[in-house]
């Protein structure tokens, strides 16, 4: 078995306005399907992401900054993430393509990363 | 205590010139730098994403497309992650101003996690 990521985008803030009622519906949808993924063996893991406070840190002169970042311009943002269990990439995919997220909004997304064995990393490196 | 992801950027279109010994010194700093979090109680998850390797899976007319390819769209990459648990947004902030990921032309993103709606919408469902 291997791990892989799912990185769910969208475009910023295209479910901040939407009414409570519809944002718990969505995340229904999500809950149930990771529910279902779970009861396999399949999930590890997958958080949403809040859709504000996000900072951005990156090095100036040698020194970290904090800053609000790029997402007054971005047009692609992270709202979340699961980490799965699949036996190959076939299955990743076929996964991924079962998510709703897909089918949420036309214009959202999935990537598909996979995930180093850590303990093979860490081998390497002593 | 509240959960924040750290999302590892980088540009990958600047590949570091490292010698296979440079490369596992930026690794064990990475994966000291987690155990110390872990030791603290901070760290909840970590992973390193394979660097190169990915798909992208979008609906075109109703149906799964699939890329091969994350970076169809952009020069910019997540190399991997931390969970973390910190008391509020400033705590969050300086340990991602630690990371030792903060080199190059690398950044962090720190995203508080939003476990509110999830629960509500849990306590729904099992209420329903």
């Amino acid at each position: 078995m291997a791990q892989y990521m799912l990185l769910l985008h969208q475009v910023p803030h295209y479910n901040m306005d939407l009414p409570r009622e519809k944002m718990l519906e969505m995340t229904k949808r999500y809950m149930t399907w990771a529910d279902s993924l779970r009861q396999k063996g399949k999930l590890v893991g997958g958080e949403k992401l809040a859709a504000g406070g996000g900072r951005h840190i990156k090095v100036k002169d040698g020194k970290p900054v904090a800053s609000d970042g790029p997402y007054a311009e971005a047009k692609d943002v992270i709202g979340g993430y699961f980490v799965i269990e699949a036996k190959d990439a076939a299955e990743a995919e076929a996964i991924a393509k079962d998510c709703p997220h897909l089918a949420l909004s036309p214009t959202n997304w999935a990537e598909i990363r996979p995930i180093e064995d850590m303990s093979q990393v860490r081998a390497a490196a002593s | 205590m509240a959960q924040y992801m750290l999302l590892l950027h980088r540009d990958r279109n600047r590949v570091p010139n490292l010698s296979g010994e440079e490369m596992k010194e930026v690794i064990r700093r990475y994966t000291a730098w987690g155990d110390a979090l872990r030791q603290k109680g901070k760290l909840i998850s970590s992973e390193k994403l394979a660097p190169g390797r990915g798909w992208t899976v979008r609906l075109q007319d109703g149906q799964p497309l699939v890329i091969d390819g994350p970076y169809a769209e952009t020069k910019d990459v997540i190399g991997g992650y931390y969970l973390i648990e910190a008391e509020n947004d400033a705590e969050a902030q300086a340990i991602a101003k630690d990371s030792p990921h903060l080199w190059s032309t690398n950044w962090v993103e720190v995203r508080p996690v939003d476990r509110m709606v999830v629960a509500e919408a849990r306590r729904q469902s099992t209420t329903a």
